[in-house]
């Protein structure tokens, strides 16, 4: 079973970078068109993309500004990720220099799953750093993209 | 008109304006503005074929999205959409007084005959 793995280095201070993840307010900036997050260990975590995508899970731990780690699937059933299938892990470490290491780890997706997450993630988390170092993005450019079923990843 | 559009906007916007359900969003966001969710409903379509059009109808500057608490909102740009009309009159306005002018000299021509044949 493979990782998805990404890393970014933000040019903002911890705190901020740590909002960006939990306030469904700046939350929508950059992942999603409507969010509802409470980031409380067992709280909802939950968002949809414009063409109606929902990522459905629950908080497992909330340790700001350093630590958040939730249970993630999709709400389409053709997409085989059902909520609670799978976990992502979020660690944040300020740098000498006051920026932030954000490291993303998401365990237990399939092989062909976790090759088009580890993309996914590389998008969101550059639109997350553009937005923490100031950027107004307005919506994703991968908002008229539906997410694969198994079938569809593998086909060649 | 306060700043001429460039071209390639242009055909983008009448490409975007080349489909009736995305006529029927842009009319749908005309004066009030709706989560992608709420248009696509309202629209009658799939919530994938909405966010397509979607976002078409913004690259074509057309529809202007913000952030409002934690949803994000859309509405058509009327500036925008006023701006595309005008050019268009524009572009029909040259050879529609053509072929007014045309049609006047042809008349113009033609009446001494009747009047002569009258006489």
């Amino acid at each position: 079973m493979k990782l998805a793995v990404q890393e970014v280095v933000v040019d903002a201070p911890v705190d901020e970078v740590f909002a960006l993840l939990v306030d469904p307010q700046l939350f929508v900036l950059w992942m999603a068109d409507e969010a509802t997050l409470d980031p409380v260990a067992g709280g909802i975590v939950r968002w949809t993309h414009p063409n109606g995508d929902t990522v459905s899970g629950r908080y497992v731990e909330v340790d700001p500004p350093r630590r958040l780690v939730f249970t993630y699937g999709w709400e389409r059933a053709d997409v085989g990720i059902p909520p609670g299938s799978t976990t992502v892990d979020i660690d944040l470490t300020s740098r000498p220099d006051g920026s932030t290491t954000v490291r993303l780890v998401h365990r237990g997706l399939g092989d062909a799953a976790a090759d088009a997450h580890q993309g996914g993630w590389r998008h969101y988390l550059d639109r997350l750093r553009r937005t923490a170092e100031g950027e107004d993005l307005g919506p994703d450019p991968w908002s008229d993209r539906r997410v694969p079923t198994p079938a569809e990843l593998t086909r060649p | 008109m306060t700043e001429p559009v460039p071209a390639p906007a242009v055909e983008e916007a009448i490409r975007a304006l080349a489909h009736p359900g995305r006529r029927a969003m842009l009319r749908l966001v005309w004066d009030e503005e709706r989560a992608a969710s709420d248009l696509a409903d309202a629209a009658g379509l799939s919530r994938s074929a909405a966010s397509q059009h979607l976002k078409l109808l913004r690259e074509a500057g057309l529809v202007h999205a913000r952030v409002d608490a934690t949803r994000r909102l859309y509405r058509a740009d009327l500036e925008r959409v006023a701006e595309v009309a005008a050019l268009l009159d524009d572009f029909w306005a040259t050879p529609l007084e053509r072929l007014k002018a045309l049609g006047e000299q042809r008349e113009g021509r033609r009446r001494p005959q009747v009047d002569s044949g009258a006489s």
